[in-house]
């Protein structure tokens, strides 16, 4: 377990959509904390809930009930001009499809959350030159993204993700338009950039990549669950103890089908 | 952050070229008809004042319209008008075709025959001249104070009637008998341009000679020259009571200033002219539906873009910001080539009617400032919806 000061909290969290006469509880009794320095993996198949709790952790959503305090502020009381200003300050958004808007350069790619945080134009060159060294693409920066191959260009994302020095980076399916082995370099760089103190959750489906992270968390049918409580209700392929057939029943159904 | 913004809308008109110079092309088309509607309306109504001005401001017409209540003002009816206040003088006139002929002799030299032709005579006072001719003559003198008040037998032949009657000798001097009179010729009259070129064709004599010893009748209409044009209702009113008091009633005549035909003119013109911009202003109504449009299509393209932009922290008014820029930025383009387009226009459109060319910058700077309204008004809807567009929802169109 890591040790640094909690950054993110989550208590009782409950998402509910109203659907007309309907309402769909998506997210139920969510309690989560992420510490300073960990690299936490969400993982949930589709439909689990997973996308609810990305978009309430990157404040794109405010939760129907529950707590939610991201770096010392209250995320519920929030309105969307608040909101706004601690998706730019707090968090830095890494997405499954880049995101990057085409007609830009790279560089200018990279600096356009620092314009909304009204940063000098040289201060964004700047901090944004450093990123791209970092990220590897200090010589791409009057690129256009379609320029740029599919890492190249997940790699700018996250040097736009992390201009603003974030609190939490906040990666959905980082590699999931990527193919294996430039996932794996881009979670070499997610990896390096926690190494070197970055907070980060992923998002994913994938449990191979989850496992990248130093903590998992589970997410299914709305519900949260810790590796071990997961471990003990589930199997490795997400199927109930509890649901599996016995060795008896086994038998006995295969000869039935004969 | 506004100049970043409007830099990042060049960047995104710029990647529309077409879409964005055809939705320009609705406000160019409303602007310059507006523009070119205007100047030309300026044009046209600035030349047709200045015609009106050589008619003089500051001077008032005075008819009898009903000749069955009176015939006519007599000679002492007008030295009553000419006693008022501000009234500097009084131009009377009368006309009537005379038999006119020269007869051989000592006071003939010229013709050795009897030659009767029929002329238009006019019976006027010096006020005449100086008003239609500028006080200038071809030659002699015009018809001064002392022939109007002792009825001199003087006249002064008008260009054409000079010239058919003497072809290019000089008459003055020489005696033509009109009716049964003798009249000496002492001047001859510049030609005359303008509205009033009667005096061209006619003998002149002094209008109290026409009255008594020709017969010509009473004076029904004349003009009067007021000295001080501020004070010009006041005469004016003057001049209504007195033609009141002359023919016993408070109609059958009139008394006109030059001044409100003048503004009658005007009011007609800037009437037309209004209507004419209310049709041009439909276009710009069209021109900004267009942009409406455009706009719409816009925030619709991109969707996912509003989302990310706001995912990394653009507040809702920062992106209802650049919606309108953009759409401002579509409208001033439009407003300033629709300008240019409109003065060619008017240009080309004073050559080949014949009109003085001027334009106002007030006249530019309005078109451009009711451009940048346009588009901020019709960019509204449009800004506002990229604006509330939920960024989940938005990064999920892709």
């Amino acid at each position: 377990m890591a040790r640094g000061t909690v950054l993110l909290s989550m208590k009782g969290i409950n998402k509910i959509y109203e659907m007309g006469e309907n309402s769909l509880h998506v997210l139920h009794d969510v309690d989560f904390e992420v510490r300073e320095g960990e690299f936490v993996s969400i993982l949930g198949p589709s439909g689990s809930g997973k996308s609810t709790l990305m978009n309430i952790i990157g404040c794109l959503d405010v939760a129907t009930s529950g707590t939610y305090i991201l770096n010392g502020k209250d995320i519920g009381k929030m309105k969307e001009k608040e909101l706004s200003r601690v998706r730019n300050k707090d968090i830095g958004f890494v997405f499954q499809q880049f995101q990057l808007l085409p007609r830009m350069t790279v560089i200018d790619n990279v600096v356009l959350p620092l314009i909304y945080a009204r940063v000098s134009s040289r201060e964004r060159k700047a901090r944004a030159m450093v990123l791209l060294n970092k990220v590897g693409l200090g010589d791409k920066i009057t690129n256009r993204p379609k320029q740029l191959s599919g890492g190249q260009q997940q790699r700018v994302a996250i040097a736009r993700a992390m201009v603003t020095d974030p609190a939490i980076l906040l990666a959905d399916e980082p590699t999931g338009a990527l193919d294996q082995a430039t996932g794996m370099q881009i979670m070499e760089l997610f990896k390096q950039l926690n190494k070197e103190g970055k907070t980060i959750i992923m998002i994913t489906h994938d449990s191979k990549l989850a496992r990248q992270a130093k903590r998992i968390v589970h997410i299914l049918d709305g519900r949260m669950y810790s590796a071990e409580e997961y471990a003990e209700i589930y199997d490795e392929e997400g199927v109930r103890w509890e649901d599996k057939p016995t060795l008896r029943e086994k038998r006995r159904r295969r000869l039935s089908d004969d | 952050m506004i100049k970043d913004i409007i830099r990042m809308s060049f960047q995104n008109l710029r990647m529309n070229k077409m879409r964005t110079f055809l939705t320009t092309l609705g406000i160019i088309i409303g602007i310059a008809s507006i523009i070119a509607l205007i100047t030309i309306g300026q044009g046209v109504t600035s030349s047709v004042i200045e015609q009106l001005s050589g008619l003089g401001g500051n001077r008032v017409t005075v008819s009898i319209t009903d000749t069955k209540a009176i015939p006519g003002f007599t000679d002492s009816n007008l030295k009553e008008f000419t006693a008022l206040d501000n009234v500097e003088g009084i131009s009377p006139s009368l006309r009537s075709y005379k038999p006119v002929t020269l007869v051989p002799g000592e006071t003939n030299s010229l013709y050795n025959y009897v030659y009767t032709s029929s002329a238009s005579v006019m019976g006027v006072n010096n006020y005449y001249f100086s008003l239609f001719a500028g006080g200038n003559m071809k030659a002699g003198r015009a018809i001064n104070d002392d022939d109007v008040a002792f009825s001199t037998h003087v006249c002064v032949l008008g260009e054409s009637v000079w010239k058919s009657l003497y072809g290019n000798y000089n008459p003055i001097g020489e005696t033509i008998r009109i009716q049964n009179m003798d009249f000496v010729i002492v001047g001859i009259l510049d030609n005359l341009v303008g509205l009033e070129t009667r005096g061209n064709y006619s003998v002149i004599v002094p209008y109290t000679v026409a009255m008594t010893d020709l017969q010509m009748g009473l004076i029904t209409t004349f003009d009067a020259i007021v000295s001080d044009t501020e004070s010009m209702n006041i005469t004016v009113s003057q001049m209504s009571d007195l033609c009141a008091d002359i023919v016993g009633s408070t109609q059958g005549y009139s008394v006109t200033n030059q001044q409100e035909v003048m503004d009658i003119v005007v009011t007609i013109t800037d009437l037309i002219l209004g209507m004419l911009a209310g049709i041009a202003a439909i276009a710009l109504l069209v021109g900004g539906i267009g942009i409406m449009n455009m706009m719409l299509v816009s925030v619709s393209e991109r969707t996912t873009e509003i989302g990310l932009r706001k995912a990394l922290g653009a507040k809702p008014s920062v992106i209802m910001i650049q919606f309108l820029v953009e759409a401002v930025i579509i409208s001033i383009l439009g407003g300033i080539l629709g300008v240019a387009l409109g003065i060619a226009i008017a240009y080309v459109a004073s050559l080949l009617i014949g009109y003085k060319f001027t334009f106002q910058m007030t006249t530019v700077l309005l078109a451009v400032g009711f451009s940048a309204a346009v588009g901020l008004i019709f960019g509204i809807l449009p800004a506002r919806k990229a604006s509330k567009l939920n960024p989940i929802d938005a990064l999920r169109a892709q």
